[in-house]
């Protein structure tokens, strides 16, 4: 990453002051910024102050990046784990559902929903149900996190728990109004893949002899589908779960770009956009990181709940 | 031969395909058929809606946009700039993706060394490392189209190496080494047409995802440059759009995303099950 940034083309110095500087003025901004040093030297520099927890400071405005993620955590945080959740949520059961009435409407439905869910671009969404339900019926806000004379109290962050922590459920109402649509379409992409995996991995567990034992023993259909087939059908669900956190971090990033969601996938895009170097280095790491160990979770995970699989 | 009417047994990927076609050769030849220049902008006749509405201005069929630019045009040229820059990523992907997949057949160590450069990669979100590479190269249709090969090559090397190490161990490979063929005869002549299938079946896939990922950074202004049409930047003003009531420029360029990304997609299931010999 670190390498990619210095390599390719393009000068953060004339970004940074614009393209009527002087030669003196860019001399003086890469002492500044220590990129008149040698690569290498740059690397340990900024490895050793990263494991001091320093994230650099921003070409753009001199801001620190580390406390600049921090502000913007909390809302991608919020956003992203109510989007999980309602993929979840109904994803699972969109699946089950296409799979025990496989060939029939029900089926075709869940497959057609997200058939289409995996063809249409986040943005889109977003700004299709941004025109509907905020233009046409003026019910949901048009973006942001919260209206202007809303209070950001602690101690989490997370405006929705915040407000019910400070029993205030007209507050968590009305974050929750601004949560409503960024989450449906961040979530949409996410319950896709979730139904489907379900649902075929609901036909395989189906088909199984096991299956058949137990109907044979006289047990409700029910009983069947949520007690024998579906604990098993969850095994790939885990990994799916797992895999949905990267798309899901990209999704974000636009998003929040369509719902003016003041979180990190935002600032990503601001970042990218003024080609603020130690700032996308700093927003990137951080992608990878979690990704890296919502990986290393999603393998530890799987093993736990299957335990055909012995984790080395 | 076989393959084709095979496919025409699956009526769905067969009309996906059909769609692909229709629009390829529509965006082939948008200079020629497209009624105005999708450059030429008119304030007067801004917002202008589609045909079926009384206020239509004759000669715009699907309504302009907020420069009075011809939607119908503008989609057109958008097909062209949209397909292109989604299938080209995926040619380069998959050349260079099956080349490292082939190393195995020739030495461990490279393909160790490969193998370890494609982990690196994969330890980004695929739309995250786009937009650092994008931020890096700067923003433009070529860039962007480097950024998303990039991202997608771990991808092809790794599933080509994983079929490439099974076909290694089939007889006729063994065969082929005893009879003292070289590597590059071994991999032309017998391991990539075996592979192929698979590839094939997932490119179809890629150039789907590549669509979205043009039309994202498209949108977040870091794709095409404007006033070059293409589908996702014309949506990039649409907020301001909305709230003027149009709804042409904001619905159809997704509408087109949206269907080319199904198609894509569709054509990959259809492919997979017409190249599958045990399904017949």
């Amino acid at each position: 990453m670190f390498i990619l940034v210095r390599v390719l083309p393009g000068d953060p110095t004339m970004i940074a002051l614009g393209d009527y500087a002087t030669k003196e003025q860019i001399a003086e901004a890469r002492t500044r910024m220590g990129l008149d040093k040698p690569l290498p030297e740059q690397y340990v520099t900024w490895l050793a102050s990263i494991a001091r927890g320093d994230l650099g400071i921003s070409f753009r405005n001199r801001e620190a990046v580390a406390s600049a993620i921090t502000a913007r955590l909390p809302a991608t945080l919020e956003l992203g784990l109510f989007a999980l959740v309602l993929a979840v949520m109904f994803g699972l059961p969109a699946g089950v559902l296409g799979a025990v009435y496989r060939g029939r409407l029900p089926d075709y439905i869940v497959t057609g929903v997200a058939l289409i869910g995996l063809a249409m671009p986040v943005f889109w969404i977003g700004l299709m149900l941004l025109m509907v339900f905020s233009v046409e019926l003026n019910l949901l806000p048009t973006g942001g996190r919260s209206s202007s004379s809303a209070v950001l109290r602690g101690p989490t962050g997370f405006l929705v728990l915040d407000n019910l922590l400070h029993l205030d459920p007209h507050g968590a109402w009305e974050a929750l109004r601004y949560l409503a649509l960024p989450t449906l379409v961040l979530a949409w992409y996410p319950f896709a893949t979730v139904a489907r995996i379900t649902r075929s991995g609901m036909l395989d567990v189906i088909r199984q002899d096991y299956i058949r034992t137990a109907r044979s023993k006289g047990l409700g259909e029910r009983r069947v589908i949520t007690r024998h087939a579906l604990k098993n059908a969850l095994i790939p669900v885990v990994t799916v779960v797992g895999l949905s956190i990267g798309p899901l971090m990209g999704g974000a990033v636009l998003t929040e770009y369509v719902f003016s969601w003041p979180g990190l996938g935002r600032y990503t895009v601001e970042v990218v956009l003024a080609r603020d170097f130690p700032a996308i280095q700093a927003v990137i790491l951080l992608s990878a990181a979690v990704f890296t160990s919502v990986n290393v979770i999603t393998d530890v995970v799987y093993a736990m709940v299957d335990p055909r699989i012995v984790y080395r | 031969m076989r393959v084709i009417r095979r496919l025409l047994r699956y009526p769905v990927p067969a009309a996906a395909g059909l769609i692909l076609l229709a629009f390829a050769v529509l965006g082939a030849l948008a200079p020629i058929i497209a009624p105005h220049d999708p450059q030429a902008a008119d304030l007067g006749r801004r917002l202008a809606p589609g045909s079926w509405s009384e206020e239509a201005i004759p000669g715009f069929v699907l309504g302009t946009d907020s420069l009075g630019r011809d939607l119908l045009s503008r989609l057109l040229h958008g097909a062209r700039a949209s397909l292109t820059m989604a299938l080209s990523p995926v040619l380069i992907s998959v050349a260079t993706g099956v080349l490292l997949g082939l190393l195995s057949l020739r030495s461990q160590r490279l393909d160790d060394i490969a193998m370890r450069v494609m982990d690196l990669l994969f330890a980004f979100p695929a739309l995250l490392l786009a937009l650092a590479i994008v931020a890096a190269l700067g923003p433009g249709a070529t860039n962007a189209v480097v950024a998303i090969a990039i991202t997608d090559i771990p991808r092809v090397a790794r599933l080509a190496r994983g079929q490439v190490l099974t076909v290694r161990q089939q007889e006729y490979i063994v065969a082929a080494t005893s009879i003292g063929a070289g590597t590059v005869r071994l991999a032309v002549k017998h391991v990539i047409p075996n592979i192929l299938s698979v590839i094939v079946v997932y490119s179809s896939l890629l150039a789907g995802r590549a669509l979205l990922t043009v039309a994202g950074l498209g949108y977040l202004g870091l794709g095409v440059r404007p006033p070059q049409p293409e589908w996702g930047s014309m949506l990039s003003d649409s907020r301001q759009l909305m709230l003027s009531g149009a709804w042409e420029p904001v619905v159809l360029p997704g509408v087109a995303i949206l269907i080319t990304v199904l198609a894509f997609n569709l054509v990959g299931d259809g492919l997979r099950d017409a190249l599958d010999p045990r399904l017949s």
